[in-house]
């Protein structure tokens, strides 16, 4: 519940630096790849929801 | 006399709907679609007794108000074929309505109506023809006028079947296609059924058309709804 930040850390009894030493013991790389990940995930989302805005914008375009 | 009242509702309907994007059309936006319900309005106004009957009578009492019902309708399906088929981005219905066998068979239907029409003994003005149903030449005319709309809307369930399908639309959008796709089904169906020689369509005769009717100009108002909801209302964005 603290990872996903629905506690704070104090609350959730972590050390003050625990996340911090956490991310810390990750390595360069874990952490660069973990990032792409996201922004992956992220892109493909953006990338429908402007298809599907596209998809609209026509049908009104032509239609509307 | 209940026919009647259907297809004076179906008027009134499309006559407000025409009303409704008289503003855009005014201002330059939309017009394809704007003229088609205008011809619409034309065609289920003269298939009334009380609107044909004058018209015709202006019109030199030849039944050339019927001539022009089949040929605005023509003009609706080329209108509505080419626009919804680039509204769901299918250039393959675009060249099957426009396209060299899309003209070609325009060509031929519209030539056919009109030579048909010519051959037609049809002294006095009558609504529909209805007078005139034995003669065989009536009846190849008022045939071809249900078989090119039935090939437009042949072309156009797919695409708008597709726009039902898709998973990321909008409900309204995909409600409209829905409303699109069964419309013109409904087209279709009545082309098909009356090739049949000797089908009594009874209550479907005034059903399938008008009901067809019913169902494209509305799906086509959401759509118009759906674009004045988002202009009035500022867009979010999602990101943010």
């Amino acid at each position: 519940m603290v990872v996903t930040s629905l506690l704070t850390s104090a609350e959730g009894g972590w050390p003050a630096d625990g996340r911090n030493r956490a991310l810390g013991m990750l390595s360069d790389a874990d952490l660069v790849l973990l990032a792409r990940d996201r922004l992956d995930v992220l892109g493909k989302s953006l990338k429908k929801l402007e298809l599907a805005n596209s998809r609209d914008q026509n049908l009104w375009e032509n239609l509307g | 006399m209940n026919g009647q009242v259907i297809q004076w509702i179906v008027l009134g309907l499309c006559i407000a709907f025409v009303l409704l994007r008289l503003p855009d059309a005014i201002r330059g936006r939309g017009r394809g679609i704007f003229t088609a319900l205008v011809l619409l309005v034309i065609a289920v106004g003269l298939s009334l007794p009380q609107i044909y009957l004058p018209c015709d009578r202006f019109l030199g009492g030849i039944n050339i108000a019927n001539l022009i019902i089949r040929l605005s309708l023509y003009a609706v399906f080329v209108l509505l074929g080419v626009r919804i088929a680039a509204a769901f981005r299918s250039p393959r219905t675009r060249w099957l309505i426009v396209g060299p066998i899309g003209v070609t068979v325009l060509a031929v239907i519209v030539l056919a109506t009109v030579v048909l029409f010519a051959m037609s003994d049809l002294p006095e003005s009558s609504t529909g023809l209805f007078a005139y149903g034995g003669q065989e030449t009536v009846r190849l005319y008022a045939e071809a006028g249900r078989l090119y709309p039935g090939y437009v809307a042949a072309c156009l369930v797919l695409p708008a079947l597709k726009g039902l399908a898709d998973p990321a639309g909008r409900p309204a959008h995909r409600s409209a296609s829905a409303l699109l796709a069964v419309g013109f089904g409904a087209v279709v169906v009545f082309a098909v059924v009356s090739l049949v020689p000797g089908t009594r369509l009874g209550v479907w005769e005034i059903g399938l058309p008008f009901g067809a009717i019913v169902l494209v100009t509305s799906g086509l108002t959401i759509i118009w709804a759906s674009r004045r909801r988002t202009e009035l209302s500022p867009r979010t964005n999602h990101l943010a």
